[in-house]
């Protein structure tokens, strides 16, 4: 479904702030794998997935998705077949458009726009028993302004609305990390029940090690922009936190050093 | 003074249709466009120039309506091609077009005295007064061109635009070219300031390569002082709310110049109104952080 083959990205060439994300990246996902990926601060996860995303063009390596080259093609082109959920709550939405609007656009994601109008009424029964399904009480405020949401429902929002019209490949980046750990547990929720129902191929980073090793059926470790660790099936739903960083101490010949990732 | 209310309010009708223009960009968009301030010279040159070459109404304000569209791409295209802040484009469109326009008309000023122009075509037909027929033009353009505006922004390509506003990542994510939807905006919104001055032009009975001197201000004037009194509740409130914003804005220019304002200090008493308005939430939150001390 998914194939990164070796991809390398350098931001600010040449300058003293050079920095070398993506060192010869290479990830292969099949159709309904569901990766989790952790990594230490500036291990390249966040770069990886805006890589895959087009947010910006790898200097060399191919971005392929269902057998389609996508390296060149910019953002909005890789659209069709990448749903997103973001970092920050308010990058998924449009704040100041209604619920209904905010979906109608996700419904759409992929087509180039016409004259028609931008919502309807076969659209609204859908969008109604949808995020009735996210049990949030937003089927009943489909006309009130997506601003007017707390960061938890704009999340579970955006998560309705990146898997609305079915993505090749879902990405998450560390969606749950801005919100508290209430909200998150209930978002992390509705992702694995999103991701299973479809079976949505996705790539999930987390900072937190106990969420990688619960959701997902493979579990990527990236250091210095590769990866490192690459676990699936069985040998995943096996794994511990010390097999984990005793993995990790081997593959880098480092030791963990993020206190964020231990916490988990 | 009631005698002064009518054409008072025809003018703000005819101002309108820039302000509307001016909401696109600044509040749909959120770009400050200065090309605006090209524009709508822009659109008076080229309709002044067809009207006093014999063409009619319809032509001279359509071709207005198309000059500003390409103004409006050119700045477009500089800010989302080119990379150039959206500012600083509309200040080099802008400029270009004060050349332009001089172009266009052939020298600085272009009388359309004695020239057929939609208002007098209309009174003739009416047989109404000068005011009244800039009235009743002024509320047909205005009343068509807003709800042109609720329509076309109530539609896909529309709904893709005001989210191109809100949030450039989100709508990129839904596979929109937030590239073309920037342009699609400016496009629209010159072209409505463009026929706003080729309006003016016909009513002043004149087209001046000068007449855009400060149009942004009196544009960001009327979206404020409409949202501030008639509310931004929704999309439709919100274009009616401009159109009584600049209503409310020539009323209050004619106030302040009958009782006695020299006529030269009004940019400056509109940049003060513009600078005060949009200081308003700033001062709000300032005044409600001290009630909530006490």
């Amino acid at each position: 479904m998914l194939r990164v083959e070796n991809i390398y990205k350098t931001f600010f060439p040449g300058t003293i702030n050079e920095k070398r994300a993506l060192q010869g990246l290479s990830l292969h996902l099949k159709p309904g794998d569901f990766a989790t990926v952790i990594g230490g601060n500036g291990a390249g996860k966040s770069t990886t997935l805006n890589a895959i995303a087009g947010v910006f063009a790898v200097d060399s390596g191919k971005i392929i998705i269902d057998g389609e080259d996508l390296s060149k093609k910019p953002e909005h082109k890789r659209a069709k077949y990448i749903g997103r959920v973001f970092q920050d709550p308010m990058l998924g939405t449009a704040a100041g458009m209604m619920i209904e609007e905010n979906l109608a656009l996700a419904a759409r994601r992929g087509k180039t726009p016409g004259l028609s109008w931008s919502f309807n009424d076969e659209q609204h029964e859908r969008f109604y028993e949808l995020l009735k399904e996210l049990d949030l009480g937003l089927e009943e405020r489909m006309t009130a302004k997506v601003g007017l949401l707390s960061g938890g429902q704009r999340q579970a929002l955006t998560l309705l609305m990146a898997t609305l019209k079915k993505p090749k490949l879902l990405l998450l980046d560390e969606h749950t990390a801005a919100l508290d750990p209430k909200t998150a547990e209930k978002v992390l929720g509705l992702t694995d029940k999103i991701v299973k129902k479809d079976n949505l191929t996705t790539l999930m980073i987390t900072h937190n090690m106990r969420d990688a090793l619960r959701f997902g059926n493979r579990l990527i470790m990236l250091h210095n922009g590769r990866v490192i660790i690459d676990v699936q099936g069985e040998e995943k739903q096996n794994l511990q936190i010390p097999d984990l960083l005793e993995m990790f101490e081997k593959a880098s010949g480092d030791t963990m050093d993020s206190d964020r990732l231990l916490l988990g | 003074m009631l005698d002064l209310l009518v054409p008072t309010v025809a003018q703000g009708l005819l101002w309108a249709v820039m302000a509307l223009g001016v909401y696109v960009t600044f509040r749909v968009l959120d770009i400050a466009d200065l090309t605006v301030e090209g524009s709508f010279p822009l659109g008076a040159a080229a309709a002044a120039s067809l009207l006093a070459a014999g063409y009619g109404p319809l032509v001279a304000v359509a071709a207005a309506a198309v000059v500003g569209m390409l103004a409006g791409v050119v700045t477009g295209i500089l800010h989302t091609k080119m990379k150039i802040p959206a500012l600083l484009a509309g200040i080099l469109t802008m400029i270009a077009l004060y050349s332009v326009n001089l172009r266009i008309m052939g020298k600085a000023n272009l009388s359309l005295l004695g020239v057929d122009t939609t208002f007098s075509i209309v009174r003739n037909m009416l047989g109404l007064s000068s005011a009244e027929t800039t009235f009743i033009v002024g509320l047909a353009v205005t009343f068509l061109i807003g709800m042109f505006l609720y329509w076309f922004f109530g539609t896909e390509i529309g709904a893709a635009i005001r989210a191109t506003g809100f949030n450039q990542q989100m709508i990129r994510a839904q596979g929109v070219d937030t590239n073309v939807t920037i342009i699609l905006g400016l496009l629209l919104s010159n072209a409505l300031v463009a026929v706003s001055g080729a309006l003016v032009a016909q009513s002043n009975g004149f087209a001046d390569v000068g007449m855009g001197t400060g149009t942004i201000v009196i544009g960001l004037a009327s979206v404020i002082i409409g949202e501030v009194l008639f509310g931004t509740r929704s999309f439709k409130n919100c274009i009616i709310s401009v159109i009584l914003g600049s209503i409310v804005y020539r009323i209050v220019i004619a106030v302040v110049l009958q009782m006695g304002m020299p006529p030269n200090d009004l940019k400056l008493f509109t940049s003060v109104l513009v600078a005060f308005a949009l200081s308003m939430p700033l001062l709000k939150n300032k005044v409600s952080a001290r009630k909530a001390v006490r």
